[in-house]
């Protein structure tokens, strides 16, 4: 069976930014959280996903097929969710509702209506009397009433509070029980990629840093907590991240490259992308 | 394109209260002035613009690069507004000859028809250019563009006009019914075709 989503070697340059030799696959029945600092490429990588901008070289393929030349089967196929609510203002959440089901051959309006009442939202008001994270809701629920197989959210739960995101979070997770349903999720917040995620990419000023299970990245990395001295006794090979403070210095190193005498503890996702958006690598560089 | 042309007409729908008002104020003004004809010429340029209103809440939410991941092309989401504008340009066509045949003063067939087809054409001219520059410049750089159009359209007419007297206008006047719409139907295709490109190379 095909990945539902491949990137290979994807470049696209900006003045001032340039997404670079970006390669990732996520196999079908899978949750990939991608997370990367402000202004690290996520929104690029996903509207190049989208072919909402045009890649300078590399190839970007949804269920097997160019993702720039998406035949309209396929586009059914998708559920996306941007950072803001992009439904014009005049509109009432009924109407997207019928506009919707004109767009898509697929939709379901009484899964729609399910998950209004499931995210209280009431179907008179208009799109600009929403809130910021009711705006949201209608996003996931528009993208989950035609039987998408890939969700591709761009920060779908930022603005939401706790509660909200717990229960969108187990929607998710419900979603993906499917083998053949697929979420690619950029967020900021780590806990729920932790919690729901089967893969992490991490994007670091346009570069993929890594993209690996999330299990396994955890296992692979450790924290080791040491002074300046012992900082030189640990192969420099291993060393992928240090932070200095008054007390001392945190290394962050692939645990089966450093001794295991070397004393090191287990580290947390949000502790592993800070070393790496923090960059300062070696302390003899 | 047809859950875009629904998609529009339910965010004009919100408004149409207040387009009646402004065109029943607007019709009083008219009678006042017992000018059927620029009432006609006003409703034209009125619908015509109607697109524009529903760019500009487009461009105001980012829905155009939402509505992309729909399963939607880059044609159907450029020409869909064209669609729209001659939907509502036919609309006010029908609307304007039938007030102008009743109450204009010389409402003959054949005056009304030129007249009518004439201000139909000049709708039709109008969306040609505004809708491009719109895709291209945005609906806030548009809108500077716009009033270009109209300064340069006022000037064209009047210097047109100060042609027309000195010289034997007798076929443009005979043939007015359908030389403007002809022109406007051209300007209509040449502007869809640039349009379509404008919209294969966006980013959103």
């Amino acid at each position: 069976m095909e990945h539902a989503l491949e990137l290979h070697n994807v470049v696209k340059h900006y003045d001032d930014f340039t997404l670079d030799q970006v390669t990732l696959t996520l196999p079908r029945g899978c949750v990939m959280g991608f997370i990367g600092e402000n202004g690290a490429g996520k929104t690029t990588v996903i509207k190049a996903i989208l072919n909402l901008i045009a890649i300078d070289s590399g190839e970007i393929r949804l269920f097997g097929e160019n993702a720039q030349h998406l035949p309209r089967s396929l586009k059914e196929k998708i559920g996306y969710v941007p950072d803001e609510c992009c439904f014009p203002a005049p509109l009432t959440v009924e109407s997207l509702g019928n506009a919707m089901a004109r767009f898509y051959t697929s939709w379901e309006q009484g899964a729609f209506q399910h998950y209004l009442r499931t995210f209280h939202i009431d179907p008179k008001k208009k799109i600009k009397e929403l809130s910021r994270g009711t705006g949201m809701k209608l996003s996931i629920a528009a993208a989950l009433s035609h039987h998408a197989e890939i969700l591709i959210l761009d920060e779908a739960t930022g603005g939401l509070d706790p509660v909200v995101r717990d229960e969108i979070l187990d929607i998710f997770r419900d979603f993906v029980m499917d083998e053949n349903h697929t979420v690619f999720m950029s967020s900021h917040i780590v806990s729920d990629l932790e919690r729901i995620c089967d893969y992490i990419a991490l994007i670091h000023k346009g570069k993929l840093e890594f993209c690996q299970e999330k299990d396994a990245l955890l296992e692979s990395y450790a924290l080791v907590r040491c002074d300046e001295e012992r900082l030189s006794d640990l192969p420099p090979q291993a060393v992928k991240g240090i932070r200095r403070h008054q007390f001392g210095v945190e290394a962050l190193v692939l645990r089966d490259q450093v001794n295991p005498a070397f004393p090191m503890e287990r580290i947390s996702l949000e502790d592993i992308m800070v070393f790496h958006y923090k960059e300062e690598k070696k302390c003899w560089d | 394109m047809l859950g875009l042309i629904y998609k529009d007409f339910a965010v004009l729908k919100r408004s149409l209260w207040f387009f009646g008002l402004w065109f029943l104020a607007f019709g009083l003004f008219c009678g006042y002035l017992s000018s059927v004809d620029f009432f006609c010429g006003a409703l034209s340029v009125f619908c015509a613009v109607l697109p524009l209103t529903t760019l500009s809440y487009d461009s105001q939410c980012g829905w155009e690069g939402y509505a992309l991941t729909l399963p939607v092309s880059r044609r159907a989401l450029a020409l869909s507004r064209y669609l729209l504008a001659l939907i509502f340009t036919v609309a006010s066509v029908i609307v304007n000859f039938i007030l102008r045949f009743f109450l204009a003063q010389d409402g003959s067939i054949g005056a009304t028809l030129t007249v009518v087809a004439a201000i139909g054409g000049a709708a039709l001219v109008m969306i040609a250019f505004m809708l491009p520059l719109m895709y291209k410049f945005g609906v806030e750089k548009g809108r500077l563009f716009l009033i270009l159009i109209v300064l340069l359209a006022v000037s064209l007419s009047f210097l047109i006009g100060d042609v027309f007297q000195r010289s034997n206008h007798s076929f443009l006047l005979q043939n007015l019914q359908w030389i403007a719409p002809l022109g406007g139907v051209v300007c209509f295709i040449i502007s869809m075709m640039i349009s379509l490109r404008i919209y294969a190379r966006k980013e959103f």
